[in-house]
């Protein structure tokens, strides 16, 4: 698409389900991946005579996002019921919020890949009930009702957005955002962050053009590769001069290509109003306070801090807070006398490879603070090496043991005493006259080959700092 | 008193059934009838309700019983699970026998709009039982059981009970939980009770009321205690559109509460004729929504041989609905549709608000309304003595109670032409107390009428048999 | 009287599928009802505000723990049709 004629619009409806025990309006557990039909009840399989009742930690998770997004909390948010029929929707009327969401008017900022920042409004952050899925297959659409009823919050963004890429570096942002706080795991291929974009471009100048809403975006990259198509698509029509209609259109994940969804239904007219079944809800001082306390500092601000206090580039800043787990545990490695770069360095590099081959999470790992601290430390003060230190690391996590039993047990301390140096040192050289002759002509290259040899020699655990004095010393 | 007992001899019981069944080969105001069933729950001697059977109208979940709504759609359908107001009946000692007849999902003032039975009015087999709560009311009026459970949405429990001869109270809203209580209008629905005797109205409202976690529109019960000694009564003047009959007892009422010695006052309602349409508009359109539910998919009748989802749901629901319920979903969805919305739901829910302001006026300077429960006794069947039309128009002295949210009791105000007629005190929120002073004042005047063929259970179980 | 129409229209929202006779007869007394409801036209209510949840104290939530008993099996049994533990409907396609 040209981007000196025309100008693209984007904007977000972002649903992520919430984490909790039970659903939303009922007592039946919130959770993924059971067999059909298990998590059901009078009240989610809409049953004559059950009735509604709001689970407190889907309002407390819903707001506290709404307040990380910086949205005003509507005083009273109210439920109402969007009437339409569909056979996952047991009441055949959804209970969300419309007129009186819990937030309105938020902000997000987020760090683009050229180090820019972009600021996007959020329009409003509504909580709402998750229908049921249905399977299709040839006997028939089956339906299974455990997902209905999950508590969702639906967050919309302004049309703010310019490009697809924009829109991925957003969507990773808000997952961390959404992972910091707690409130939502994220995930896209499981359906537990989805994501509609409506997408829209007009020659330049001319403002909004007809909107197109893009749904079934299972990642990030689908969002952006969807949003790219409809860039394309769009802009070959206004060239031609043929309308673009104002419609859903569906991504092919396979055909790389948003198809419209051609709904036969009839036009839809929801006829929201008030769920008489539910109070409107206070957002009283009280609980905004109790949800201030539960706030953290969001994944942008922490990478910025974690540049300046602890010296960091950004990249490292970055990686550190991508999760939350993973910032707290490098923060309070730090506050524990672990050195910050050192400490980045072997998490961002060693640590990492290791937990991802035994896919494992930091927190959960064998690899306690303690004993992340103490085989950095046994590292600086030479007690092993950090060729050594890697393989103690490999099997702190694999065995689950302290890094000083593996080196007791191991032999792995580092020897650093000429002593027993010096007659390994003194074999290398012998065998090694070609390398010591270029030395001695000044050329300083075969050093490194000179310790290496000397390192294996000594089953890996000689100081290679040691080992270099003594080679100099004895060249000399 | 041998209703605690009844169900536990067995000669006594037997003569109970066969009294019941006398009745219903008249009445026919229950759609399930089962004495066998087992004594639930505790069942504490100290209980006021120990053993005591009752019956339920059919749109409260008893668990084990077709929960039918009087609906096709309902037809073969059997709760899974009891309504909070059974379960606590239940660790009462109460025993619910019976689900009664009713107007298909609580809306008709005849029981007619049954898809299921005809309930005949035990005072005149020509005549219906009032409606929603029409096999409830008939079936206290006739000696079947000395309790029954209602709705009342606009005057589901009142009506009827003023047809039968016997009290229909509908508490404040909030003060039972409705869970359980298939929805009608569920800003207006209420669960209450009907029974011939006003203290066993008085002893079943005070045990099921009260703050439900299932029920979050449920409110803690704080009592209103004003002026329980001498409260100073309104009543309405004009023309009402009321029938002879109601006429005189409305006078003849507020005779008795001044030759007592009661201050009594004129009073306006200045928001009353506004009633029948925002009370329509209101209920219709919850209504539309809360019966959305039925859709043929997951339980209840489903339309055979349908090809698509969108053709199962709509000829299942448009052969399970009924033409009154189709009727009123129609309006419903109308007066929702953008659009039309300002002009119709929105200024109904304002409307609501002056009724609400109206009453707050009233009740700063008497404490009792004395108004009609309807305005003529028992009509026939059929549409011969008032239209499905007019009958929805009658509903304005009903309906104003629930739109306000105030606790309302019918009460029996006399036998005029071999028809009972009863008329109804309104009370601030959580004053019922004051409703049942108030019956007890007008009953030692005007007992509790007797319908030919009555008897007390002494009697039933006394009796020589054959 | 209501538009043919407009009549059809609220049905298909509806859901309900009406026969021509049935329209006919419903869309006399539902026009007679509407009618009825322009009585509302009269009545100044504009500085008041809805009413539209009767009697509110307080917020009301409910604690987030799960329920020990389930009537999952009682319920798929009530499904008219079934496929394992799914609730069939014709396809949607």
């Amino acid at each position: 698409m040209d981007k000196t004629i025309f100008e693209t619009f984007i904007g977000l409806e972002i649903h992520i389900q919430l984490i909790t025990k039970t659903k939303i309006f009922c007592n039946c557990r919130n959770s993924f991946g059971d067999p059909p039909n298990t998590n059901i009840c009078p009240v989610c399989m809409g049953y004559p005579g059950a009735l509604p009742a709001l689970n407190k930690e889907a309002a407390k998770k819903a707001c506290l996002l709404c307040l990380a997004l910086k949205c005003k909390l509507n005083e009273k948010a109210v439920f109402d019921r969007k009437n339409y029929f569909y056979p996952d929707l047991p009441n055949n009327y959804q209970i969300t919020q419309f007129e009186f969401p819990f937030g309105i008017e938020g902000s997000v900022d987020t760090a683009l890949p050229d180090g820019s920042i972009k600021t996007v409004r959020i329009h409003e952050a509504h909580l709402e009930e998750d229908a049921g899925k249905m399977i299709h297959d040839r006997i028939g659409s089956m339906c299974d009702f455990n997902r209905a009823g999950t508590p969702l919050l639906e967050v919309v963004t302004k049309p703010d957005f310019k490009t697809g890429e924009e829109v991925e570096a957003f969507l990773l942002n808000f997952r961390r955002i959404i992972r910091y706080l707690g409130v939502s795991d994220g995930n896209m291929e499981e359906g537990s962050m989805r994501c509609d974009a409506n997408v829209s471009i007009n020659y330049i100048g001319k403002g909004l053009g007809k909107r197109v809403e893009v749904k079934n975006l299972n990642s990030s990259r689908n969002v952006k590769l969807a949003i790219q198509h409809e860039e394309q698509r769009q802009a070959k029509l206004l060239k031609a001069g043929e309308p673009i209609l104002q419609e859903t259109r569906l991504w092919d994940d396979d055909k790389k290509r948003t198809e419209s969804m051609r709904s036969k239904e009839d036009a839809n007219d929801y006829r929201y109003f008030p769920d008489p079944d539910l109070p409107p809800f206070a957002t009283t001082p009280e609980f905004i306070a109790e949800l201030k306390s539960m706030l953290v500092e969001l994944p942008l601000a922490r990478r910025n801090r974690f540049m300046s206090e602890y010296n960091l580039i950004q990249d490292t800043a970055e990686f550190l807070t991508e999760e939350k787990d993973k910032a707290d545990y490098f923060e309070e490695a730090c506050k524990k006398g672990a050195d910050p770069q050192n400490a980045a360095a072997w998490l961002k590099g060693d640590v990492t490879k290791v937990l991802n081959r035994e896919k494992m999470e930091i927190l959960s790992s064998p690899l306690d603070i303690g004993r992340f601290i103490m085989l950095l430390d046994f590292v600086e003060k030479g007690k092993i090496n950090g060729q050594t230190a890697k393989k103690v690391l490999d099997i702190i996590i694999t065995e689950n043991k302290n890094p000083e039993d593996i080196i007791k047990e191991n032999n792995w301390e580092q020897v650093d005493d000429s002593d027993s140096l010096m007659p390994v040192v003194e074999k290398v050289l012998a065998e090694s006259a070609a390398a010591v002759n270029q030395i001695k002509a000044g050329d300083m290259k075969p050093v490194g080959f000179l310790i290496g040899q000397v390192m294996k020699n000594s089953g890996g655990k000689a100081d290679p700092k040691k080992v270099k004095e003594l080679i100099m010393e004895k060249i000399k | 008193m041998i209703w605690n007992n009844v169900l536990k001899n067995t000669e006594y019981k037997k003569k109970y059934v066969e009294y019941v069944k006398n009745w219903e080969e008249k009445i026919h105001s229950l759609l399930v009838f089962d004495p066998d069933r087992p004594t639930p729950g505790k069942a504490e001697g100290g209980s006021a309700l120990s053993n005591i059977p009752y019956v339920v109208k059919d749109n409260i979940a008893v668990k084990d019983f077709r929960f039918t709504c009087g609906s096709k759609i309902l037809e073969n359908f059997v709760s899974l699970y009891d309504a909070a107001v059974i379960e606590k009946l239940n660790t009462l000692g109460a025993v619910p026998i019976g689900k009664s007849n009713m107007d298909e999902f609580g809306m008709g003032s005849s029981t007619d709009n049954s898809a299921l039975a005809i309930t005949n009015n035990p005072w005149d087999l020509e005549r219906v039982a009032g409606g929603s709560s029409g096999g409830s009311a008939a079936a206290v009026a006739a000696g079947i059981t000395p309790f029954a459970l209602g709705t009342d949405t606009g005057g589901s429990i009142r009506q009827p009970a003023s047809f039968c001869g016997v009290y229909g109270l509908k508490p404040t809203y909030g003060s039972v939980s409705r869970y359980g209580a298939v929805a009608y209008a569920s800003s207006l629905d209420v669960i209450g009770v009907l029974a011939r005797d006003i203290s066993m109205t008085e002893t079943v409202f005070d045990l099921i009321k009260g703050k439900d976690e299932q029920d979050q529109t449920t409110t803690e019960y704080i009592e209103d205690k004003r002026n329980l000694q001498k409260p100073v009564f309104g009543y309405l003047v004009g023309d009402l559109g009321l029938s002879d009959s109601v006429a005189k007892a409305y006078k003849n009422c507020i005779d008795i509460l001044k030759s007592k010695g009661y201050e009594v006052k004129e009073i306006a309602i200045p928001s009353l004729e506004y009633v029948i349409p925002a009370y329509y508009t209101i209920s219709t359109a919850e209504a539309s929504a809360n019966l959305a539910k039925f859709n043929g998919i997951r339980y209840g009748y489903r339309s055979k041989g349908t090809e698509s989802p969108l053709a199962l749901m709509k000829k299942s629901r448009s052969e399970g609905f009924g033409e009154e319920v189709k009727l009123r979903i129609l309006l419903g969805t109308y007066v929702l549709r953008s659009g039309f919305q300002d002009k119709y739901y929105i200024k109904a829910q304002k409307i609501r608000t002056k009724i609400i302001n109206d009453f707050n006026n009233i009740f700063g300077n008497i404490d009792l309304v004395v108004a009609p429960a309807f305005p003529t006794a028992a009509f026939r069947h059929g549409n011969a003595d008032l239209s499905p039309y007019q009958q929805r128009l009658a509903d304005k002295f009903s309906a104003i109670a629930n739109l306000a949210g105030i606790p309302a009791l019918s009460f029996p105000a006399g036998v005029y032409d071999n028809l009972p007629v009863g008329l109804q005190f309104f009370a601030p929120h959580y004053s019922e107390k004051l409703l049942f002073n108030a019956a007890k004042i007008i009953a030692e005047e005007i007992p509790v009428p007797k319908v030919p063929g009555f008897k007390t259970i002494e009697e039933i179980c006394e009796a020589p048999r054959g | 009287m209501l538009k043919k129409e407009e009549l059809l229209i609220t049905a298909s929202l509806a859901r309900l599928e009406l026969d021509e006779t049935e329209a006919e007869k419903l869309n006399q007394a539902a026009s007679q009802m509407i009618e009825y409801f322009a009585l509302m036209d009269k009545v100044d209510v504009e500085n008041l505000s809805p009413t539209t949840h009767a009697l509110v104290k307080e917020n009301r939530t409910r604690e987030d723990i799960p329920a020990e008993i389930s009537l999952a099996d009682k319920m798929i049994e009530n499904a008219p049709e079934k496929e394992g533990r799914f609730i069939v409907v014709p396809n949607v396609l």
